[in-house]
């Protein structure tokens, strides 16, 4: 079972080794440029890989909860929202991850959403426009696609090519500083000119190339990991229905909305909220373009496997080989369940339900007037009884 | 939030599922992007002059700076268009629209306009109405 996972792994392994031999190439060669001499390829190559130690212990100790702060998430309990933790609690079970993920909320109209972790200890955050914009079968495919990725394993590796990219681009980037400061225009006196020379040519080249070709092998295998991610979502939910309308959803808010996101994690959304303004696809981008991705969501009838995403993918992409063969013949009969019948409350219900969850969770004192009205009051407004703005009564928010 | 007026801490309101940031001290009235869009939506009425003001060209604000609540960038000047039309505060990255006092009591007052401004106006004049109907905000 799981191929696709496994033959994931391997070309991650394959991905990672590729990239970790580009980083020792350009820290020896980087070394052996500046010093003119053998050992200081050996220097360079240690000190590329202490860089990359580093990030990669940061990243490990605290790297999910750096992610989860950096984009304003705040963890919530399945009293705040239970109607979300429910759905989390029924993609755990038909994912078969063994821990549930931890909930966060994020403050953002943009709806959007995005995964950490790896299947023993992750987490799930979505924004508040998710939660006001979309109906029960619509979050629940938003969410199997984030637990897809953990159940994947995509988080895991997007944190550890994430780091290797960044340390390549850090060294890369020192190296630029260097120069300005003429480190390395200093070994002229010292003979040897032509092979140095030549050394430098070498390390110039790379340090242009490698920056570029760590984001490209990094973007390649992460645009192929959304696809299976829908693909899982697909099957947990029994319902593509359900992603395709979010991702529409989804796409056409983040167009008309203005970015507000940090550039590291705009790639770990469910729809990269920078790449979707600008048109960028192909490729440097982390997303397959949206469109795409709803049309084959569109184009799987009445059965939710694999098999049939597959076949789905390669009708409208054209190409094949998404997902491996033993899981393809093993996934069985699938089919589409019906759409949730519920009466839905409408999207100003569902934003203020998720936005009280914030502001009590920000100290905020929430009275109601005897007028209708409802007063949220800050933590550190100090009165104990506020006159109420429409009929003049003063209610006490202690 | 902060009042971009007086800066002191702003509470906030809710009446039919929609949230204002209101000014306790100076009674201004700060309108989030997010909750323009809901009012509109369940109004029922297309886009109007408020979202155009929101989204339109602004002007420079004269006299002292006044910051947008949500980033903190100095907000410029825009037009609500109508019969009458009203000069609003607006954030330049479009996270909303402030109006102080006389701006809010320029816009409930104004006759007629589009359905969108008639529905913004029906929610701020319900839910302002013990402060404007005091003396010195007439």
């Amino acid at each position: 079972m799981w191929e696709q996972i496994r033959s994931n792994r391997r070309k991650s392994a394959i991905l990672l080794v590729l990239m970790a031999v580009l980083l020792l190439a350009l820290g020896s060669s980087l070394g052996a440029a500046a010093t003119g001499a053998p050992e200081g390829a050996i220097a360079g190559a240690a000190l590329a890989a202490a860089v990359w130690l580093i990030l990669t212990l940061v990243a490990y100790a605290g790297g999910d909860n750096i992610m989860l702060a950096t984009a304003g998430a705040r963890r919530i309990e399945k009293r705040d929202l239970p109607k979300l933790f429910n759905i989390v609690e029924e993609m755990t079970i038909a994912s078969g991850l063994p821990v549930m993920p931890e909930v966060y909320l994020i403050e953002s109209n943009v709806p959007n959403a995005f995964a950490v972790g790896s299947p023993k200890r992750s987490a799930v955050a979505v924004t508040t426009g998710l939660l006001a914009r979309l109906n029960r079968d619509e979050l629940q495919g938003v969410i199997a696609h984030e637990i897809g990725h953990i159940r994947n394993q995509d988080t895991r590796f997007i944190v550890l090519a994430g780091v290797m990219v960044a340390a390549i681009v850090l060294i890369a980037d020192l190296f630029w500083r260097s120069m300005a400061y003429g480190r390395f225009r200093g070994g002229r006196g010292r003979g040897g000119g032509q092979a140095q020379a030549i050394l430098m040519l070498v390390a110039l080249v790379l340090v242009i190339l490698s920056p570029i070709l760590a984001r490209l092998l990094y973007f390649a295998c992460s645009r192929k990991r959304e696809y299976l991610a829908d693909a899982s979502a697909a099957r947990f939910t029994r319902y593509p229905e359900g992603l395709a309308s979010a991702l529409e959803k989804i796409d056409k808010a983040v167009l008309s909305e203005r970015p507000d996101v940090n550039r590291v994690i705009a790639p770990m959304y469910i729809v990269n909220p920078l790449a979707a303004r600008g048109g960028i696809s192909g490729l440097f981008s982390t997303h397959p373009p949206t469109a795409e991705r709803i049309r084959i969501l569109r184009a799987m009838g009445k059965s939710a496997s694999f098999a049939q995403y597959e076949e789905a993918y390669r009708t409208v992409s054209g190409k094949s080989g998404l997902i491996g063969a033993s899981a393809l013949a093993d996934s069985g009969e699938t089919p589409v369940r019906e759409a949730a019948a519920e009466t839905e409350p409408v999207a100003a219900a569902r934003k203020r339900e998720a936005m009280d969850v914030l502001y009590r969770k920000s100290g905020y004192r929430i009275a109601q007037c005897t007028c209708g009205t409802r007063m949220k009051v800050p933590p550190t407004h100090p009165d104990p009884a506020i006159p109420c703005p429409t009929c003049g009564r003063s209610v006490s928010v202690g | 939030m902060l009042c971009p007026v007086c800066l002191s801490e702003m509470i906030v309101l809710e009446m039919d599922r929609i949230e204002v940031d209101h000014c306790l001290r100076c009674k201004g009235v700060w309108l989030d992007r997010g909750e323009l869009e809901l009012l509109v939506e369940m109004s029922g009425a297309p886009s109007g002059p408020i979202r155009g003001a929101l989204e339109g060209r602004g002007r420079p604000l004269i006299g002292p700076k006044r910051r947008c609540p949500v980033c903190g960038v100095r907000m410029d000047e825009v037009d609500v268009e109508g019969p009458a039309p009203v000069v609003v505060d607006r954030c330049p990255r479009r996270h909303g629209l402030w109006l102080d006092e006389g701006e809010l009591g320029r816009l409930i007052e104004s006759a007629g306009g589009a359905p969108e401004t008639e529905a913004v106006k029906r929610l701020l004049g319900r839910l302002l109405q013990s402060e404007r109907g005091r003396p010195e905000s007439g």
